[in-house]
């Protein structure tokens, strides 16, 4: 096997295990924002959940697979540290954007559900009896 | 909660004006406009000059409380979507004696301000005014509601 098919295997290995390991994470810890962004609508929460983290698998998966190409030549067992370091380093970087990302898509669903569920925020200045 | 009547003055431009733009806004409680000049307004609330309607704003909820001024003004951006955020804010202590001396500024000098920023309604509320006194009980929808 040449060295630059080596390459590839190892960056692919370690990028797909790196988008599944931050997929579960996010599976996981998402839920309990989701369902408290739908009012504790669980079944929907797990829907939402779900169909957010086939976005993210798909987005991953596609780029690390078009990012894949390594135009430098590989000759010796330093080029492929280097090359990996380089590519797993933007695969992180553009994972890390994502994270950050559904983070802030879920904080923004959450502060809205906040918001639309607030009480009136004065007492009133009188009560009277209605029909 | 869900629904709010808001008793504004129908003689004012600008709280036609304000009342079309909430009209307009996404409303998370409902909002039903009646001018307190018209006697539709009584049918909802029978003793709504006990709150001075002409002094300032009146808004009352479908569950019975009554709000009067700043506090008015507060419910009726807490009823609207986009603009609950801003009511939460104003109501806070911090902002509640800015928020009152605004709306009791804005209050009083209503029909002075109105004039200054639509004269060109001056017109249209003489018209209205005539209109009304001439035919109180058969206003149509369209002369109660504007």
């Amino acid at each position: 096997m040449s060295l630059i098919v080596i390459t590839y295997t190892i960056y692919l290995t370690l990028s797909l295990m790196l988008t599944i390991w931050v997929a579960k994470t996010l599976h996981r810890n998402g839920r309990i924002f989701l369902v408290d962004c739908f009012q504790g609508n669980e079944e929907l929460a797990d829907s939402v959940n779900h169909l957010l983290v086939v976005g993210f698998y798909l987005i991953n998966i596609g780029f690390v697979t078009l990012y894949l190409k390594i135009g430098a030549e590989i000759a010796v067992a330093q080029d492929i540290f280097e090359a990996l370091s380089q590519k797993m380093g933007v695969v992180l970087l553009v994972l890390g954007v994502m994270h950050f990302f559904n983070i802030f898509v879920f904080t923004r669903m959450r502060r809205k559900a906040l918001i639309r569920n607030y009480p009136p925020p004065v007492p009133a200045n009188a009560h009277t009896a209605t029909n | 909660m869900k629904m709010l009547h808001v008793f504004y003055d129908s003689h004012c431009g600008m709280c036609r004006r304000f009342r079309a733009w909430l009209a307009a806004e996404p409303q998370i409680v409902r909002l039903s406009f009646h001018s307190y000049r018209l006697p539709e307004a009584k049918e909802i609330l029978p003793n709504l000059d006990d709150y001075s309607p002409g002094n300032e704003l009146v808004v009352m909820a479908d569950t019975g409380e009554i709000y009067q001024g700043p506090r008015a003004w507060i419910m009726c951006l807490w009823a609207l979507e986009n603009h609950r955020e801003l009511a939460i804010k104003l109501s806070q202590p911090r902002w509640f004696g800015f928020t009152k001396r605004i709306c009791r500024l804005v209050s009083e000098n209503r029909l002075g301000l109105s004039k200054l920023l639509f004269g060109k309604d001056a017109q249209f509320l003489a018209d209205l005014e005539q209109a009304e006194q001439a035919n109180p009980n058969t206003c149509t929808d369209e002369a109660c509601h504007v």
